[in-house]
């Protein structure tokens, strides 16, 4: 999704805290909206456009809970509330973090609401995004008289560090006919896509503690068609090397890419991260513009159900019938091509032959 | 008339040959500055600053009474004065010969090496255009008077011409180098290899020039077109040649040919929110006001990795025009 000319209407923070120190520390709760000058705005939407717009790892998640009082209606609802009602229903978005906040390695920080207006691939439209963004401890830079001076600060936020914040965005796809009142039904989820930037949800091995944020607090899941969007993703790259104009060495070198791409840790993957991890550089551009026209050049949740025959083993098939496979790991390492001569292509193999059947 | 009566007449009309040479390469180059815009635009067009030579005496003796035997050799003799314009390419010889025909006093046209070209397909010598031009009325310059029907030659080449010239001229017609008739003919055999390769690399130049010439034309047409376009989507006018459009142009070379002035305006005028968003970022910085942004967008978006990798100055301002386009800027900065 390409978000554009995003404009910040309303912005409140509060403070949240570790479900433990709820009633030992209890979290102060902002009574005003944050007024915000032309720089402020402009830096809330770099964030925003860092963590949630084209080639960032912001995920596509599906509302499982859009009940009366759930975080969905009440963040729905808050596009169209008064200020008043704004305030109170960012309180309980915010205290509802803090008592999600139960286990792992989980920071007391602070909820930032920001309310606002953007052009979302070529549509205009309204976004609620609720960010959890972790304190940080730095420096603030003087130059005073010549000298440059250090000030220490404790507790910084939405710097450039993307491990520190963890967003929510609530984007309106389909306009309320008229305002909503708050006692009205709450809105479907066909109203809105709802999207989730969580550095912890990018490593396999960390997605049960990226689950408070989503799922305990959010009441998402992950959108049900990942599968498919792997596959997808999996076919136009491939076939888009197959196209590719290049050595057949290299071809080769890109497609054990590709498998040892899908096959690793990686919990989100995208064509801008295979690009610059598997292809030279002068390839990559035209690369990501294919996946562009193809639809997958956005960051997907990994799932290689439907794919998982194609990585388990890797082959290559030679015109005379001969076919060498092999775990994809093992091609990469244990099998070198060393060109062709005179119609026959020489492969060196690692190790020695142990079966003759 | 004998030769003391000519030596007498020749020394005496010295000073206004030279202010005939010095008021020919003044009229020239005040016209070639006219015509290229500027004094500085004539340096560069110019390889070697012409200096108007008048022919010693005893050359224009040895010349007039005993080479080439004249009835009249104060007027016959068409090179007592001279002056030599030495140009980079063969189509700034044309120029300067465009000017000389322009200029109302008589010319006449000696040697046009076109022309010999033609006549004399299989001979590769010395070229270089020749003029003589005299004037039709008195001059005063440099407070002498030039009086009418005076001569002065006027010699226009390119560096390369140049070169040879001055390598034939030292050895081909030099009288005390005496060398066996075998060898003679290998020296002429050689000057003409030489003015063959000379005459292919001038045009190996012109080539070349045009070239640069189609590349500068659409690298023009993309910068006008991209201020075109800025002007109609936020209303401001500004220059299409700025510092930082040519500074982009240039370090994104290998982008620009794949993006015509058709594409560029086709992918702005279709960008939702493209004149809104660049109107706002105006007043924080002249970066926005350079109509260069509407056309480095669009090499943005069609080569995200690359322009980080080829911009050229602090990356601040790309950083913050990425994230303007809706760009993430994860893992490419």
């Amino acid at each position: 999704m390409e978000l554009t000319n995003v404009n910040i209407t309303r912005a409140i923070a509060h403070d949240v805290v570790r479900a433990s120190q709820l009633e030992s520390h209890p979290p102060v709760l902002s009574e005003d909206l944050i007024v915000l000058d032309a720089k402020g705005k402009a830096l809330f939407a770099r964030r925003l456009v860092d963590t949630v717009s084209s080639g960032s790892h912001c995920v596509d998640v599906s509302p499982v809970d859009i009940s009366k009082g759930s975080p969905f209606d009440k963040a729905a609802f808050m596009l169209d509330a008064s200020d008043k009602i704004f305030l109170r229903l960012s309180k309980e978005l915010a205290l509802a973090l803090s008592t999600a906040q139960t286990a792992g390695p989980i920071k007391s920080g602070s909820a930032i609401f920001l309310q606002g207006t953007c052009i979302a691939d070529g549509d205009a439209t309204r976004f609620l995004a609720v960010i959890k963004a972790d304190s940080d401890q730095g420096f603030s830079k003087r130059i005073r008289d010549g000298r440059v001076t250090l000030e220490y600060v404790s507790d910084m936020v939405l710097g450039e560090s993307q491990r520190l914040i963890k967003i929510a965005f609530f984007m309106e796809e389909a306009a309320p006919e008229s305002k909503p009142k708050e006692s009205d039904e709450p809105r479907t989820s066909d109203d809105f896509s709802v999207k989730v930037f969580d550095h912890m949800m990018q490593n396999r091995g960390d997605r049960d503690a990226a689950a408070y944020f989503y799922k305990t607090f959010l009441r998402c899941e992950f959108a049900n068609d990942s599968s498919r969007q792997t596959k997808k993703f999996w076919e136009e790259t491939r076939s888009f090397l197959n196209e590719l104009e290049v050595d057949k060495l290299d071809r080769h070198e890109y497609m054990g890419g590709l498998v040892t791409y899908m096959r690793g840790n990686a919990a989100v993957i995208s064509s801008r991260d295979f690009a610059r991890e598997v292809l030279p550089p002068e390839l990559q551009d035209q690369y990501i513009q294919n996946c562009k026209k193809a639809g997958v050049s956005e960051a997907i949740t990994k799932d290689t159900d439907l794919i998982r025959s194609k990585l388990r083993n890797r082959s290559m098939r030679f015109s005379s019938n001969v076919t060498i496979t092999g775990k994809p790991e093992a091609i990469r390492d244990s099998v070198r091509i060393l060109g062709e001569e005179n119609g026959w292509t020489n492969v060196q193999i690692k190790g020695s032959i142990e079966e003759l059947p | 008339m004998n030769e003391a009566e000519l030596r007498r007449q020749y020394e005496a009309r010295l000073p206004e040959l030279k202010a005939h040479g010095e008021w020919v390469r003044s009229v020239i180059l005040q016209e070639l500055e006219n015509r290229l815009g500027s004094a500085a635009a004539v340096e560069k067009f110019i390889q070697i600053p012409p200096k108007p030579r008048v022919k010693e005496t005893d050359s224009f003796l040895e010349k007039a009474l005993i080479r080439k035997k004249k009835d009249d050799p104060l007027s016959e003799i068409t090179d007592q004065v001279g002056v030599r314009f030495v140009v980079l390419l063969l189509e700034d010889i044309q120029q300067i010969g465009d000017i000389i025909e322009s200029k109302g006093w008589h010319y006449q046209k000696d040697r046009d090496h076109e022309q010999e070209k033609l006549t004399k397909p299989d001979y590769f010598a010395y070229q270089s255009d020749h003029y003589v031009i005299r004037t039709k009325v008195p001059v005063e310059y440099a407070g002498i008077t030039i009086p009418i029907d005076v001569p002065c030659e006027i010699q226009i080449r390119t560096i390369l011409q140049h070169a040879y010239a001055e390598m034939a001229h030292k050895h081909d017609y030099k009288p005390s180098l005496q060398l066996p008739d075998q060898d003679q003919r290998r020296v002429r055999r050689a000057l003409a290899k030489g003015s063959a390769l000379i005459e292919t690399t001038d045009g190996v130049f012109k080539e070349i020039k045009e070239h640069f010439t189609a590349y500068d034309a659409s690298t023009k047409a993309l910068l006008v077109r991209s201020a075109e376009l800025y002007q109609e989507l936020t209303g401001e006018v500004g220059s299409p040649e700025t510092p930082l459009g040519q500074l982009l142009c240039d370090k994104f070379r290998s982008l620009l040919s794949t993006v015509t002035p058709v594409q560029l305006a086709d992918w702005a005028r279709k960008r939702k929110g493209f004149g809104e968003m660049l109107k706002s970022h105006r007043n924080e910085s002249v970066f926005y006001r350079d109509p260069v942004v509407v056309l480095l967008g669009y090499l943005i978006l069609h080569n995200e990795t690359t322009v980080p990798r080829l911009w050229p100055v602090d990356s601040t301002y790309l950083e913050d025009y990425y994230g303007a386009l809706g760009l993430s800027k994860r893992a490419l900065f």
